[in-house]
């Protein structure tokens, strides 16, 4: 029997923190882990599955310094469409491309271009991220895949 | 991480490591057991790495595990020393606060009528996830307004009167708040939200004043035995979650510019004379106006809401403000430092200022008698009212503890709620709940949260704080 606590998405763990959310992602390839964490993070603001409503495709272009950012970056992005006007990742093709003007040291910046499926839901929402944070923010290889962890503050 | 005893209720954390600082905590046995179980105290030790602190890196009793900074602690940073501002030192919520009313009526005659209070503040007051007006949408000129003038444009509008303002501190408005350092997003966020509760921890709840400790102080404050009161809390919602959002980006670009070391990226920082920190200062100081905006339009509205459900006048239901404190905030205060006064940036992450009597800073309702301070407990329990004291001014930089702080993840508390009837539960300890959804209320159980009257013990027992008075909640109104 499943825990109905858990968060339905493969390859993702709920992460106990005493006052917030967070949450443990792994996957085999960078694009995988990025649409896990975005589905992840959803669920914990839907705690349902979205299939219903009109479908509408975004895109999104972003550059961050480092991978984590950009993971963080992306979720901002996702959560904010979403409680903006309700719209809600279901798929997305992804695009990870190196950005040479970019201020980090070693000048080199992780770019992401994203097209991204999705429906606009406007019913209940269960829960309210007010931000995702920078704390023990990770994303880094293990093995042969990726590792994930974001804290949300809520 | 080593960890000194020095007396019943204080706790030091030796400098040591990169700390620029000792930590202090205030606990007893049985909080710090708590406070053991998760990274608390990394997390005051990592905020006396900041360059600039002063004095102690300092966590409350209700002090648990945060982003960066712990919730329930307190840092001063001096701008001659190379101080520094941190918006994860003020957190998302920006002047989450709590504000109480009082009243004449007692809980005697209120509680036949408390069902139709309670309906009357669920259909009167949005509350819940993102939930905002329908027909209260404000234009982007009447943000800016209220990002300036804070309270005072809510005052201005009809919502409340003038004595309310002289009731909160900073009477309601922040001096040097600046709308153009605030993004339009945040401003967007903000435009349907002004008076509206939100979700997580924050309430309405009516109660009633069940034990009084000081006699003189309470009834300055007009708390009565056995009288109806209203805590609200509430902050600054989407639009103050934004601008910690938008500045955290630029803290971190500014940490490594002026080669700030980070043990936390969360505290992400700018030193206080750095244009990031005066465009972050500008931005934090509006968005601190639109919470107390935000909570002066709900006060008015329970008041409205009480009017309408009793049938009564305002002058019959005596609903005054007793005042509104804010407990996520930097403000520049002068305190000692070493002997010599000197004006420091104080961070407060979940701790309210308690400003002892006769402080300039009091307005002239509270002047001789010292600040009042509440501490809301969890929504079975009760809650407390407090003032600030003299030992508060010189230990902590005129701070107390916030709330009774978390014990249990959310996770956990939703699993311990699970195959649970809850609203008969708060039924039967006479407290009637309202919300959009009691998923929040699973989450919230008062099981969750530490016993507030054993934070609020430790700290009226360190002298950081003084009781006056024990609320008892009767209808809770969740998000």
């Amino acid at each position: 029997m499943t825990d109905p606590d858990e968060i339905p998405v493969p390859g993702v763990r709920g992460l106990d923190h005493t006052a917030d959310v967070g949450l443990e992602v792994e996957a085999s390839t960078l694009p995988e882990i990025f649409l896990r964490a975005a589905s992840g993070a959803l669920w914990l603001v839907l705690e349902r599955a979205v299939e219903e409503g009109p479908g509408e495709i975004r895109t999104l272009e972003l550059a961050q310094e480092d991978l984590p950012s950009l993971l963080r970056d992306w979720l901002r992005a996702l959560l904010y469409w979403q409680e903006a006007d309700g719209f809600v990742l279901q798929a997305a093709r992804l695009a990870f491309l190196p950005v040479p003007s970019c201020r980090a040291e070693g000048g080199q910046c992780f770019g992401l271009r994203a097209r991204v499926e999705g429906r606009v839901h406007l019913g209940p929402v269960a829960r309210e991220i007010k931000g995702v944070t920078l704390h023990g923010l990770s994303l880094e290889r293990r093995g042969e895949g990726w590792y994930g962890r974001v804290i949300f503050d809520v | 991480m080593d960890l000194v005893r020095l007396d019943p209720y204080r706790w030091l954390i030796p400098r040591q490591g990169r700390m620029r600082v000792d930590g202090l905590i205030f606990a007893d046995d049985t909080l710090m057991r708590d406070i053991r179980a998760d990274e608390a105290l990394r997390q005051v030790a990592n905020v006396a790495e900041l360059p600039g602190i002063v004095g102690r890196s300092i966590g409350m009793p209700d002090i648990h595990w945060g982003y960066g900074f712990a919730i329930g602690g307190v840092a001063a940073f001096d701008p001659e020393e190379g101080g520094i501002i941190s918006p994860g030192g003020v957190g998302y919520d920006i002047n989450c606060g709590v504000r109480l009313l009082r009243s004449r009526l007692t809980a005697g005659e209120v509680r036949p009528r408390l069902a139709r209070i309670m309906d009357e503040l669920y259909h009167t007051i949005p509350a819940g996830v993102g939930k905002g007006y329908k027909s209260f949408v404000l234009e982007p000129r009447d943000i800016r307004a209220i990002l300036t003038r804070g309270a005072a444009w809510a005052v201005g509008q009809g919502f409340g009167t003038a004595t309310d303002l002289e009731h909160m501190e900073d009477q309601g408005t922040i001096p040097g708040a600046d709308p153009d350092q605030v993004s339009e997003r945040a401003i967007q966020r903000g435009r349907d939200q002004v008076g509206t509760v939100g979700s997580g921890n924050h309430f309405i709840e009516v109660g009633e004043v069940e034990e009084v400790y000081d006699q003189e102080a309470a009834r300055r404050l007009g708390l009565e035995m056995g009288t109806v009161t209203v805590l609200i809390h509430s902050g600054s919602r989407g639009l103050g979650y934004q601008v910690c959002d938008d500045y955290l980006e630029v803290m971190l670009r500014a940490a490594r510019e002026y080669g700030i070391h980070l043990p936390d990226r969360q505290l992400a920082c700018a030193p206080l004379d750095s244009p990031e920190a005066g465009r972050y200062l500008g931005a934090m100081r509006a968005a601190a106006n639109f919470a107390f905006a935000n909570r002066q339009m709900m006060g008015h509205r329970v008041r409205e809401a009480f009017e309408k459900a009793l049938g009564r006048s305002p002058g019959e239901l005596g609903m005054g403000l007793v005042y509104d404190v804010a407990h996520n905030i930097a403000k520049f205060e002068k305190h000692s430092v070493a002997g010599r006064l000197k004006t420091l940036c104080v961070h407060r992450k979940g701790a309210t200022r308690a400003f002892p009597p006769g402080h300039a800073e009091l307005g002239s309702a509270y002047r001789d008698l010292g600040q009042p301070v509440f501490i809301p407990g969890d929504m079975g329990r009760y809650s407390y009212v407090l003032l600030g004291t003299e030992g508060a001014y010189t230990e902590t930089f005129g701070s107390t503890c916030h709330g009774a702080g978390r014990r249990m993840s959310r996770k956990l508390a939703k699993k311990s709620s699970r195959r649970r009837n809850l609203p008969a539960e708060f039924e039967e300890m006479g407290i009637q709940v309202r919300a959009s959804s009691f998923a929040t209320v699973a989450e919230e159980i008062p099981e969750a949260y530490k016993d507030v009257a054993e934070v609020v013990e430790v700290v009226d027992r360190a002298g950081i704080g003084r009781k006056v008075a024990r609320l008892k909640p009767m209808g809770v109104l969740k998000g």
